[in-house]
């Protein structure tokens, strides 16, 4: 089967490491998901059926992904609000996937200067469906604009699923990532930032769990181009069984992003004997008067809290059930939107 | 009026010195079988060694050279000269002997009043070959064996140094392990037996005298059960405007309940590829601490590594990179936790400054038999101005949940506030911050017996000289 080489790491590493680059079988034969839309009522949205971005942009899964994306002719759904535009009730993109589905979509989401809005996708399969599904979101945020964009994966564990995000922001431009992984057999997530304007920022909050068999593999970059641009990357997540995860983050500052901060950090409670855990967080600098942080913690509960909770009667399963839940819940919680926690309670059987 | 300087104005004549090595024995420029074949009946090797050096070579010509690091391009083989012997046909065992030119090279770097002093043996290396090698006879008494490998291979150690070499390292570890295994030349040997505390340290000193030269020696060091050793290696050379490269090799393997302290401070000149391996294997209840300071080269790749392989073994790593104009410094470690509570700390400091590039690169891998253990990593990076760049590239690859693996980079720059407090205090600028970079490499100067300290702090000094103004 042929291959494809995606999320690569920004300055290669060790090879025997096996993380400067993911390979997964390559996408092809691809129909339109079936997705469901439900489109805030304003004249400051238009939206329409093929790509409108007026500039390239580059994403977290890299270029050959997206070659095979634009060669299958993936259906291309944009979104533009005008200038000034504040959009409260959310874009609601809802894609379902069917056993044996092989599907890929492209979403733009274009806003233009002050514009504001909160885009909510969630991908759901039949229960026992295994199917593969590929997705990507370019954005352009123009000057001062604010996008929300949450993304719940709610899939089987025999979906294949690949999540691309590039992004491309302003001078006081704002880009709010939150994202829930709550399976697929092979999750792939890429998202590339790139801080142009001055003062512009993008947040990112992750919540994922890998189970069974499952693997979750990541790329994220925050490219610091201009003077006082600001990230964050809030990575929490859980291991079990045999799951595997890989999270390559990485915060560049360019030379000129004076004044720029970038913080990173990931917590991972592994759970079982059988799991495997990968973490790359880069620091890259070209620039003197800049500010970056990473932190990681990976392993078990804390010992001391783990006494505490069983000197309340709890039992050990029980407490990393509900340690688990969590860290979910901790993301879930700035989402905003009762239809989607409800709906990720459901899934994760609340 | 600050002074203005640039690195390349920096007095660095306590190192960039030179004589002349007509008189020298050397291979001809370039790698190959012959030259390989030649060095080693150079050496009287055993047959086996020579096969080794063959089979090495052919590892070399077929390995790639690596694509994740700073470029190599500028070092040419065809132009290094992979063996010169310096104009002395034995190695000594009084400095008196050794020939003046070579005596008095390291009379200049401290060596000789350094051994007298504060260390229990001392082995220096000119070029390719050791030249001296002393222990003291209180030392010697304990059993400890302090020589040069190429003796110890035709002695009664033969058999203990065929058992370990290349062993931790082998050739086909990577193409400079590969190019090592095949010319490799001098170096030292060291074994303390059973419960023995060697309680001052042992010193080699390596310096490269011959432009267009390649070093290639080789540490091998045995710290049996129960026993401590604080081993130290200094390096040096003249600059020269050709390409030098040194492709050392170091194995350490300490034994249960043993402890190893290996410190060095790298202070190669500004056209050397720095391209050395270092791995220690550490075994049940047995501790390695690398203690490392690198501030020489023009690229240098330096990574090294802690192989805990018994049960409650632990691994500390702590450096500190100062690069420089003109440098790519690509340095920091690597740790394998392979059994049962093992622990490792890695605590590093990187500092670039006037156009130099420094990199911090690590591993840390736990297998699936490391239930129970811990690790911590923590690597600061200073940027001294907008010229400069610094690179964090930590890894972690972790197969057990029963863990417990913490890790935090921070990078940023001289903060204004404690410059202009220091100033308001009387000091310079220069001097602010020359003080505050000192303070910043602390975790290293503190660890290292005093006069090191002092040493790399002169280093620190005289680079941080010029920064303003």
């Amino acid at each position: 089967m042929e291959q494809m080489t995606i999320n690569h790491l920004p300055v290669k590493t060790w090879h025997w490491l096996k993380m400067n680059q993911s390979t997964a079988a390559a996408l092809s034969g691809f129909d339109a998901a079936d997705i469901s839309v439900e489109l805030p009522e304003s004249g400051a949205i238009s939206a329409v059926m093929k790509s409108v971005a007026k500039q390239p942009v580059l994403t977290g899964m890299g270029e050959e992904y997206s070659n095979i994306l634009s060669k299958a002719k993936a259906p291309v759904r944009a979104y533009q609000v005008g200038a000034d535009a504040k959009i409260v009730a959310p874009l609601i993109l809802e894609a379902a996937y069917h056993d044996g589905d092989a599907r890929a979509d492209v979403t733009e989401l274009l806003l233009e200067e002050n514009a504001s809005m909160t885009v909510i996708m969630s991908a759901k399969a039949d229960m026992d469906a295994a199917a593969r599904a590929a997705w990507q979101t370019k954005i352009i945020l123009g000057k001062r604009a604010k996008l929300r964009l949450i993304q719940v994966q709610m899939l089987t564990d025999k979906c294949d699923f690949f999540n691309d995000i590039g992004c491309i922001e302003e001078e006081g431009a704002q880009f709010e990532l939150i994202q829930v992984i709550l399976n697929g057999a092979n999750a792939y997530y890429g998202c590339r930032s790139e801080l142009c304007g001055k003062g512009s920022a993008m947040n990112a909050d992750i919540a994922y769990m890998v189970s069974g068999d499952s693997t979750l593999d990541m790329n994220y970059i925050a490219n610091h181009i201009g003077r006082r641009t600001a990230s964050a990357m809030n990575v929490n997540g859980v291991l079990s069984g045999r799951g595997r995860k890989l999270f390559r983050g990485t915060i560049d500052f360019k030379n000129g992003a004076k004044g720029a901060v970038g913080n990173e950090k990931e917590d991972v409670l592994l759970l079982d004997e059988g799991v495997s855990n990968q973490t790359i967080p880069l620091i890259l600098c070209a620039e003197e008067d800049v500010v970056g942080n990473h932190g990681a913690t990976i392993g078990r509960l804390d010992e001391d809290l783990l006494f505490y909770l069983q000197s309340r009667g709890l039992a050990l399963d029980e407490i990393y059930r509900m340690m688990a839940r969590a860290r979910v819940d901790a993301v879930k919680k700035k989402i905003g939107n009762e239809e989607t926690i409800n709906a990720i309670d459901v899934f994760l059987g609340a | 009026m600050a002074e203005k300087t640039i690195v390349e104005d920096i007095d660095r004549s306590l190192y960039d010195f030179r004589y002349d090595e007509d008189d020298a024995y050397k291979v001809d420029e370039g790698l190959t079988s012959a030259i390989v074949r030649q060095i080693s009946e150079e050496k009287n090797d055993p047959e086996w060694m020579r096969d080794f050096r063959l089979a090495s070579l052919e590892k070399y010509n077929q390995i790639p050279i690596p694509d994740w690091g700073p470029s190599i391009m500028g070092l040419n083989m065809n132009n290094i000269v992979t063996y010169v012997r310096p104009n002395t046909d034995r190695m000594h065992a009084k400095w008196d002997e050794v020939p003046d030119d070579i005596k008095n090279t390291f009379e200049r770097l401290g060596i000789p009043q350094a051994e007298r002093e504060s260390l229990a043996g001392v082995g220096a290396q000119y070029d390719s070959e050791l030249v001296y090698h002393n222990v003291k006879d209180e030392v010697a008494a304990q059993g400890v064996i302090y020589t040069d490998l190429e003796s110890a291979l035709h002695s009664e150690h033969a058999d203990m140094i065929r058992e370990h070499f290349m062993k931790l390292v082998p050739p086909t570890d990577h193409k400079f392990a590969a190019l090592h295994g095949a010319v490799w030349s001098g170096g030292s040997f060291v074994y303390v037996p059973p419960g023995v505390s060697v309680e001052i340290p042992l010193q080699s000193y390596f310096r490269l005298n011959a432009p267009g030269a390649g070093q290639f020696e080789h540490t091998l060091i045995i710290v049996d059960k129960g026993a401590y050793l604080h081993f130290i290696e200094g390096c040096s050379a003249p600059k020269y405007n050709v390409a030098n490269l040194h492709a050392g090799c170091v194995e350490l393997f300490v034994g249960e309940d043993a402890t190893l302290r290996y410190s060095t401070i790298e202070n190669w000149s500004k056209n050397m590829y720095n391209l050395n391996t270092k791995r220690a294997r550490v075994e049940k209840g047995g501790r390695v601490e690398w203690i490392s300071g690198s501030f020489g080269s023009h690229v240098s790749y330096l990574y090294p590594m802690s192989i805990l392989a018994g049960e409650g073994a632990r691994a500390e790593f702590t450096s500190v990179t100062f690069a420089g104009a003109g440098q790519n410094l690509d340095t920091g470690t690597k740790v394998v936790h392979a059994a049962k509570n093992t622990s490792s700390y890695i605590n590093t400091r990187s500092i670039s400054k006037s156009g130099g590039i420094s990199t911090f690169r690590s591993a840390v891998v736990v297998g699936e038999n490391a239930s129970g253990s811990k690790s911590a990593v923590s690597c600061e990076s200073l940027m001294i101005d907008d010229i400069s760049r610094s690179d964090t590239v930590p890894a972690m690859d972790i197969r057990t949940a029963d863990c417990d693996v913490g890790h935090e980079a921070k990078i940023g720059r001289i903060s204004d506030d404690t410059v202009f407090y220091l100033m308001s205090r009387g000091m310079s600028e220069e001097d602010a911050r020359a003080l505050i970079v000192s303070g910043f490499a602390d975790n290293v100067g503190k660890e290292l017996p005093l006069e090191y300290a002092v040493e790399m702090n002169n280093l620190i000094r005289l680079e941080m000289k010029g920064s303003i103004g």
